[in-house]
Formats: C-alpha cells, sequence, structure tokens
C-alpha cells in the first residue's frame, strides 16, 4: 500500500524530489479528475513553488518537516492564502482566502503540500455530494454511484488513488459516510481537537475537520499533523492528543469492552451491510474482545435534534452572504432589500435555501421553544446516554451508514429520506465524540462497506490503536492507490 | 417501514406519534430568510420542510429531565482555557470604525 512514510521515506533518502513528486500527483488529477469530478481546481502554481522551496531546503543539507513533498488535498471549505475557496457554491464562486485555516497551516508546517480544493455539497450541506455548483462526485468503485458527503471528493479523491490524503468536515458525518461510501479512513476528531479557524462555518457548534487517508497509521500522522490548541477558535481545546502513529501495536483486545446499539443491527439496515458488520465484531471478539448489544433508543430523536440544529446555526452563519460583504451579488435590482434577496436567491442552491429557510422558521418566535429549545434539551440527553454507555464500554461499534452508496439521484427529490443516511453518524456530533470509519468489506455490487468506531472524549489514541487492529485483521483491499512506481518511472 | 431497491436500502422512520401537520407561513419566513423565491419554489420547500418538521415531532413525544439546554458538545467535560481574551484597543476601534454620517454608517453605493 502506498503509505504517508513510504512516500516520505523516498522523499528523505532523494529517491524522488518534492516537484517531481507534486507534478506527477497534478499531471494525474489533469488526465483522471473528469473521471469522478473530485476537484474543483489545482493548485499548480503555490504547489509546485511550495516543493521547489522544499527541494532546495533539501538540497542545502536543512532538516525537513517529515512530511516535506507530499500532496494533500483540501476540502472547498477550507481557507489557503490567495486560493479560491467556494464551498462549492455560486454565491463564492470569485473569493480568495485572505488567510490560511489552522488545520492547513498545521499540516504544511509538517511539510504536506495542498495540490487542490475538493468537491462538495455546498456549503457541506448534504449526504451525496449532488449538491455542488460544479456537478456531482462519482465514486470510484461504481461511477453511477454517489461519493457520499458532504466531503465527498476529499473521500472520492483519496479512494481514486489521485492524493494519499485530504482534509474534510463532519458535521453530521460528513467525513465518515463518504469514506464508508468510498471504502477509505475517515476520522472525525473530538469536537475542539482541531482549530475550525479558516473553516467556513455551516453549524458552528457541530463542524470539525478531520483527515481521508487510506490507512489507520496515515490518519494518525495527519491528525497529529492538523491537531493543536489554536487561540484563534474560541472552541479550541488544550487536551494534548499524545503520540498515536508511534502507539499503534495493539496486540489483541483483552479485556476490552465493545458495546453495539440494538437499533443500529436491526432490519432497518441493509442485509450486506449488517453481516459485514457482523463479521468484524465476531473478529474483534476472537482477538478477546467482549462484545454486547445494548439498548440506544435515541436515534430518531437524534436525527430530529441535528435537523433543528444543524439549519438553526445554518441559518445564522450564512446570513453574511448577502451581495454586500462577501460573494455574489445581482447588479440589477432597485433597492437594497431586493438586492439582498436576489443575490441570496441566485447566489445558493436549493438544498441551502431549503436549511436556511428550515433554521429560520425553527428560531422564529413562537416556535423557538418547540423546537430549538426542545432539541437542545434532547442534546443533553444524547450526551447522558453516551456518557452512560462508554461507562459500561470502551468503544462504541456502528455501522457507518445503514447503506452502501447508492444510486446518482436516488433520493435528490426526497431531502428526508436522504437526512435518514446520517442516522448512525448524527448521533455523534451532537456528543462531540471522536469517531472513526473504516472499510470492513464488499456488498454484493462490489460496493465498499464502513465500519464505525466511537471513542470517549479526546481518546484518539485508543480509537485508532483498535481501529489499526481491525484493520490488520480485516485486510480491506482498496480499488485505487497513489502509483509510487508510476511516480519514480516518471522521474 | 424498509424500502429494499435492487441497489440499495433506505431507511424510513415509522410515525408511530400523534402528528400536527404545520402550517408554515412561507412568506414570512422567506422575509426573515432573506429570500425571494418563485411561487413554485415556496410550494415544494413548503411542503418539504412540513415533512421534515412532522418528523421533527418526534421530541415533542419524548419527556424531556428537568435539565439545562445544552449548547456546545462539550459542556460535560470541556477543559476551561487557561488563555486570557483581550480587548481591543479604543483607539484602534475607533480607527478601523466605518464613517459615519447622520443617518448612519456609510456603505459603498451598490444599486443605482
Amino acid at each position: 500500500m502506498t503509505t504517508l512514510k513510504a512516500l516520505a521515506n523516498l522523499i528523505q533518502t532523494k529517491r524522488l524530489g518534492c516537484e517531481e513528486l507534486i507534478r506527477y500527483v497534478l499531471a494525474g488529477i489533469a488526465s483522471k479528475n473528469n473521471d469522478t469530478n473530485a476537484f474543483i481546481e489545482s493548485f499548480n502554481d503555490q504547489a509546485i513553488s511550495i516543493a521547489k522551496q522544499q527541494d532546495k531546503a533539501i538540497a542545502n543539507g536543512e532538516t525537513l518537516p517529515p512530511f516535506a513533498g507530499i500532496p494533500m488535498a483540501i476540502k472547498d471549505n477550507m481557507c489557503l492564502e490567495g486560493e479560491h475557496v467556494s464551498c462549492a457554491s455560486k454565491m463564492l464562486q470569485n473569493y480568495r482566502s485572505p488567510y490560511t485555516a489552522t488545520a492547513v497551516l498545521n499540516a504544511m508546517g509538517h511539510g504536506f503540500v495542498p495540490v487542490g480544493r475538493t468537491n462538495m455539497d455546498e456549503f457541506a450541506m448534504g449526504s451525496s455530494n449532488e449538491h455542488s455548483f460544479y456537478g456531482p462526485v462519482s465514486n470510484p468503485w461504481n461511477l453511477d454511484a454517489v461519493s457520499g458527503g458532504s466531503s465527498g471528493g476529499s473521500a472520492a479523491a483519496v479512494a481514486s488513488g489521485l492524493v494519499p490524503f485530504s482534509l474534510g468536515s463532519d458535521t453530521g458525518g460528513s467525513i465518515r459516510q463518504p469514506a464508508s461510501f468510498c471504502g477509505v479512513v475517515g476520522l472525525k476528531p473530538t469536537y475542539g481537537r482541531v482549530s475550525r479557524y479558516g473553516l467556513v462555518a455551516f453549524a458552528s457548534s457541530l463542524d470539525q475537520i478531520g483527515p481521508f487517508t487510506q490507512s489507520v497509521e496515515d490518519a494518525a500522522y495527519a491528525l497529529e499533523a492538523i491537531c493543536g490548541f489554536d487561540p484563534n477558535d474560541s472552541t479550541s481545546n488544550a487536551q494534548p492528543l499524545g503520540p498515536v502513529s508511534s502507539e499503534l501495536n495493539l496486540e489483541s483486545f483483552k479485556g476490552k469492552r465493545i458495546g453495539v446499539p440494538n437499533e443500529l443491527m436491526s432490519d432497518h439496515i441493509a442485509p450486506d451491510v449488517k453481516q459485514a458488520i457482523q463479521a468484524v465484531l465476531d473478529q474483534m471478539a476472537a482477538l478477546g474482545a467482549h462484545v454486547e448489544l445494548f439498548d440506544f433508543p435515541i436515534l430518531d430523536e437524534s436525527l430530529a435534534t441535528y435537523y433543528i440544529i444543524a439549519p438553526a446555526e445554518a441559518s445564522s452563519n450564512l446570513s453574511r452572504f448577502d451581495g454586500v460583504r462577501y460573494g455574489h451579488r445581482n447588479t440589477n435590482a432597485a433597492t437594497l432589500k431586493q438586492m439582498i434577496q436576489t443575490s441570496r436567491d441566485e447566489g445558493f442552491g436549493d438544498e441551502v435555501k431549503r436549511r436556511i429557510i428550515l433554521g429560520t422558521y425553527v428560531l422564529s418566535s413562537g416556535y423557538y421553544d418547540a423546537y430549538y429549545g426542545k432539541a437542545q434539551q434532547m442534546r443533553s440527553v444524547v450526551t447522558d446516554t453516551y456518557t452512560n454507555a462508554f461507562s459500561a464500554y470502551d468503544l462504541i461499534c456502528t455501522p457507518t451508514a445503514p447503506t452502501t452508496a447508492f444510486k446518482k439521484g436516488a433520493h435528490l427529490n426526497d431531502p428526508m429520506s436522504m437526512y435518514l443516511s446520517d442516522i448512525a453518524t448524527i448521533p455523534v456530533n451532537l456528543a462531540g465524540l471522536p469517531a472513526l470509519s473504516l472499510p470492513c468489506g464488499l456488498d454484493a455490487n462490489g460496493m465498499p462497506i464502513g465500519f464505525q468506531m466511537i471513542a470517549p472524549w479526546f481518546q484518539e489514541r485508543e480509537l485508532m490503536r483498535a481501529a489499526h487492529l481491525v484493520e490488520s485483521a480485516i485486510q480491506f483491499k482498496p480499488k485505487h492507490q497513489l502509483n509510487i512506481e508510476g511516480a519514480l518511472n516518471a522521474v | 417501514m424498509v424500502i429494499f431497491n435492487s441497489f440499495s436500502v433506505v431507511w424510513l422512520p415509522q410515525f408511530k406519534y400523534d402528528l400536527s401537520m404545520t402550517n408554515i407561513d412561507i412568506d414570512a419566513i422567506c422575509e426573515l430568510s432573506a429570500l425571494s423565491l418563485n411561487q413554485d419554489q415556496k410550494n415544494e420547500f413548503s411542503k418539504q420542510i412540513q415533512t421534515i418538521l412532522t418528523y421533527m415531532d418526534v421530541l415533542n413525544a419524548r419527556p424531556m429531565p428537568a435539565q439545562s439546554q445544552h449548547e456546545s458538545p462539550l459542556q460535560a467535560v470541556a477543559i476551561q482555557r487557561d488563555d486570557q481574551p483581550q480587548s481591543f484597543q479604543h483607539d484602534l476601534m475607533v480607527e478601523n470604525a466605518p464613517d459615519y454620517s447622520a443617518e448612519g454608517f456609510v456603505v459603498p453605493k451598490i444599486a443605482s
């Protein structure tokens, strides 16, 4: 497998130059992106310029960060100074970042080179990546299927072997669900673990940045690179991560208690998915884990809570896009009010408008207590339910999604059925927990199935140690990966 | 209700609660949202949002414990930050304030 460590080794032993690798990856994006539409734009000039500086530093004998010259992609809702950031929306089509997001800056500090911005559902609102101004993203395993969303471009970019690592954001499952659909590893860290500074806000109390990679070890390297306290984010947390990538050598699950919510192993889950998840649980038990089903009777309520809180926060966050301060402006309007309304109408797509309207409604006078107030109360119940569960279990395991990737257009006109594809991931965001999706098998149609592992707050290390052991037991084979031989032959 | 098709399975909830549909004044909400939708869009969104709000009624069917509302995901486990927020200097604030006329803030002309 093409790992970050293997690529870094090639650079450090001077078998491959940083510029050579970056040019090879950029050429791959240019020639293969039409298959999936994973990338909106590549950062050719900036990426090559950074790589040249890194090569120069290597030639001068300077000590470089561990992942110098390794390409990464960033979701189109994270700022990189001087480059476009559009949130896959007409509203921000021509907007350029005035500064760089902390997570991106941290990754660059570890040597990673941003090579492009990836496609997504507009303003991260969607579960299929069909709500993008730049068109849908195809699933690399079956081009007629969706990639999942909202970080579908980041997932497809890694799954199609264009880059070894990408960044996404997860508000209700937007990293884990596309990771599941595309057969890659997707990690949502604890809320506050990774700075949100420079991430265009969707729902601020839920958003969290995380990596997509082909392996758990790579996800550990990526997490170590991007996390850390940031005074620019008032919700950033100073809890230390500790070493993760060097501590993945868990040998068994002896003494570990694994809880599996009954409701997520019921007949509501597609049979192939349920079977694959059961097979992984059996393997964990064979490795010494005590696996137990438990009642988690808050799934419907969690989904309802999420679809009140997230649109409520979105309606507030997106009020800044008015044609005056940011974004698209209608120049034919006769009055200021008309200009703002028509700019927003022209700039936003249907899903964004739907959520703004829903969010405005649940916050409006007379309905606030009935919807938003109730949702905030329910959020406490969700957190308490997880707290109780983690007093009995070390980890909670579920399917990442009830199904594998569905066909494009299958749920486009039925928002409620689309929202239900996030049923297994949403409660995690409401509680702010860390969780990871690991590919664990294929369904009868050859589409990947995701295994979700959830850990207590700030226990990413234990989460990834466990995930690494499961990964070793499963031996899932990715469909595509970055071709190192191709890069070496291109030199 | 579980719907299977050849490619995937979709989970739809069983509406086991006594629900009352909410009549949405879509015009008022559009006004508050600063959106100008055409009538077709209003009809479509109104119908879809009523379906979504019907689902939301699962919350009203559930008794909630008497506890404070929860606004941050880490409220229960948050570690207090040790950095102190810094206030901006008054002079800097004034320097960066927008121009002001008798009627209010001066903004660039955007409509003829």
